[in-house]
């Protein structure tokens, strides 16, 4: 039986203007899975209108750090575990949702 | 349909993609005297492989003596190092560029360290008859290539996903990019363009390097003219991490393969590499690891989540333990850039690791002269995804040496190009109806998902065109391309909005990984033998009676591909000739050990 788990995420829109927050459900994997997994299941199933960015997808490129349960972390390299809030990282301009100048 | 006005901008050396080579190529040409502008998928200089890179660039060890002060072999020369990128390449090597590749690379490692790189060891790797590789991060890599950028003012348009070449009758004119950020797309205008966007080992599902490369670039260039070749030569990294699903991808097992004696098990926990190398067992070469692996899973004896079994566990665990002490800094721990896999994998003196060969790197693309021109006028081609230095594998180091060498060849030759070049004006109702093809996703409703036709590429690229070929699965792979291709052209993206539409640019860069895999099916359709990363199984030998040939593809007049076998030229050094066994290299191959023995990447 698959655990679900809640995804809050503080969204921008950058062609309204318009902030908000929304909260997901997800079906937590049997394995071990990053932020960025988690991310990825929102996007491809239930919310592709989420932007988030970090292509190396390895703890190298620093493109994912954002604040998980609000700690800044690369949410590549983070384990997800039970619910979750993603934030943009603060004091930085906000480009689209998770992304940041 | 709405057509927004389509902004245009102007320069001289237009480089897209801002990894290794593209801002070694950005930084020769502002040196040359031109002026440059990057466009980039993401972030300058972070979106690529290069940042992430852990690794060494290969130069012969002589000059690592002589100029570097590192600790190398004053009897090795540029011969010897050519001579071992030549047989590990399985002679399919372009030996007048990969000539050109050995001799600058000690300049280019020269300009490296004129701004600021700190040389940390010399490794000696495999396939090296001498210690040849100069370990720098990637990380060290791209923050010196973007500080040197940034010295020479050169504009970067980030989160900018070039789309389309565009061409006039005497050549190319520019390329056509949607600006992420805006939502709008921008025409760049430019006397030269050099494509340094790296592979396509993302068309696979299994991958070591960032999501951006999903051969873009390699696509673009097909559809404006450019030859093609080696499309069936892409390299897979054995033993990359496949599960738990936190780190797939991840190459930290592969790296300790080569330090501990790990076991590669399949599910029966026989430990099949005796049938393929029972000498040198998992410390094999990496295509015969690779290979060795793919025919566990296709015959059903793979692991759980579809690889195979790495196994410590014969190991005392102190044993293991100590490895934390002793390992390389990119090891040590178990922590990988900014992962602990400390606490994510089991306890590896008890258990068993999932493990897969990953798409790695793309030995072949784009075809370039020594100038690092193409056949399209105008259009240059430098770093992965340039075909003819690698051959059939490449070998350790040279990935690193390719991005300096021929980003600096290409881009001073670009910027020579475009003092000479006249400017036509576009055919902007062309670029309009490259704009609308783009648009077409947003105004579509109730089509197919974008998420989902690449889950299907994906799969069909992994079982049919992967580690293991034959004839059926290669057959099935070109039928599947055609079907996908179709299904392209019906994706919707659920969003209108334009501002960083993750679905919108991952379904116009589906048709992009579409074309990928179709020309790297076709020829690997067409090469019945086994060679380098290519392995077939309906053709297990190497064959240097009939297949010293390369496959060159181009876009015929019809829109279709022409397809050419064309016989390697041997300059320096020529193969015995015959059938071998795949695997095994040609001679003349050291099989020193020192102390340094660092795995290749």
């Amino acid at each position: 039986m698959k655990r679900k788990r809640n995804v809050t995420i503080r969204r921008f829109d950058p062609e309204s203007g318009e902030s908000c927050v929304r909260s997901y459900q997800v079906e937590a994997g049997e394995e071990k899975e990053s932020v960025m997994n988690v991310l990825d299941a929102i996007a491809e199933s239930v919310d592709p209108s989420l932007a988030y960015y970090g292509p190396c997808r390895a703890g190298k490129c620093g493109g994912c750090l954002m604040l998980v349960n609000g700690k800044a972390s690369l949410a590549c390299s983070v384990i997800a575990e039970g619910d979750l809030l993603l934030e943009p990282l603060p004091d930085r301009r906000i480009l689209a949702d998770l992304i940041t100048e | 349909m709405n057509v927004r006005g389509i902004s245009v901008e102007e320069t001289e050396v237009l480089v897209v993609g801002s990894g290794g080579a593209g801002l070694r190529a950005a930084i020769a040409a502002h040196d040359a005297g031109a002026r440059v502008l990057i466009l980039t998928k993401g972030r300058f200089g972070l979106d690529g492989a290069t940042v992430a890179a852990e690794a060494d660039m290969a130069v012969d060890s002589a000059s690592c003596a002589r100029r570097f002060g590192l600790p190398g072999d004053t009897e090795d020369s540029c011969d010897a190092f050519l001579r071992d990128m030549i047989v590990e390449g399985e002679y399919l090597n372009d030996q007048k560029l990969a000539r050109r590749h050995v001799e600058d690379a000690p300049e280019r490692l020269a300009d490296l360290v004129e701004w600021g790189a700190s040389l940390r060891e010399l490794v000696l790797t495999p396939g090296h008859s001498a210690p040849r590789g100069v370990w720098i991060p990637g990380r060290d890599l791209a923050s010196i290539l973007r500080k040197q950028t940034q010295k020479r003012a050169v504009p970067v348009r980030e989160h900018t996903f070039a789309t389309r070449l565009v061409k006039g009758d005497d050549g190319l004119l520019g390329v056509l990019a949607l600006d992420a950020s805006s939502g709008e797309h921008v025409f760049f205008r430019g006397r030269a363009v050099i494509l340094c966007t790296g592979g396509a080992a993302r068309i696979y599902p299994y991958a070591t390097v960032s999501e951006y490369l999903t051969g873009d670039g390699l696509s673009m260039a097909f559809d404006a003219g450019a030859e093609i070749a080696d499309m069936e030569f892409p390299m897979f990294l054995p033993y990359t991490l496949l599960s738990p699903k936190a780190v797939r991808g991840i190459p930290f097992t592969h790296d300790v393969t080569n330090y501990l004696d790990a076991w590669a098990l399949n599910r029966e926990g026989v430990r099949y590499m005796r049938s393929w190398d029972p000498v040198r067992m998992e410390r094999t070469t990496r295509d015969v690891n690779s290979a060795a692996a793919g025919v566990e899973i296709l015959e059903g004896r793979g692991s759980p989540s579809g690889g195979t079994w790495l196994s410590l566990a014969h190991l005392p665990a102190n044993l293991i333990a100590h490895s934390a002490q002793w390992f390389p800094e990119s090891l040590r721990n178990w922590r990988y850039g900014g992962i602990d896999l400390g606490a994510i994998l089991p306890d590896l003196s008890r258990e068993a690791v999932e493990t897969i060969p990953a798409a790695h790197f793309w030995n072949g693309g784009i075809r370039i002269d020594e100038k690092g021109a193409t056949n399209v006028p105008g259009l240059f081609a430098a770093g992965e995804g340039t075909s003819g230095i690698h051959g059939a594998n490449r070998i350790s180091g040279n990935a690193i040496t390719q991005i300096f060498v021929w980003g600096a060849r290409a881009g001073a030759s670009a910027a020579e190009y475009s003092r000479g070049v006249g400017t036509t004006s576009p055919d902007m109702e062309m670029i309009e109806r490259f704009v609308l093809d783009d648009l077409k996703y947003l105004e579509k409703e109730n089509g197919v998902s974008p998420a989902d036709l690449r889950r299907k590429i994906r799969k069909t690229a992994w079982n049919n065109a992967g580690l293991v070929r034959d004839e059926e699965r290669l057959r099935t792979a070109l039928k599947d391309a055609k079907t996908l291709a179709a299904s392209a052209e019906l994706q919707t993206v659920s969003t209108r909005r334009r501002i960083f539409n993750r679905e919108w640019l991952c379904a116009i860069s589906n048709t992009r990984m579409i074309q990928v895999l179709r020309l790297t099916a076709e020829a690997a359709f067409l090469r019945k033998e086994s060679r380098g990363a290519h392995f077939r199984r309906d053709f297990p030998e190497t064959d240097d009676a009939s297949w010293l040939h390369r496959i060159l593809m181009k876009k015929s007049p019809s829109g279709d591909v022409t397809i050419e076998r064309v016989p390697v030229e041997f300059p320096y050094f020529v193969p015995e000739g015959g059938k071998r066994p795949y695997g095994r290299k040609g001679g003349g191959h050291s099989e020193k050990k020192t102390k340094r023995h660092h795995p290749a990447i």
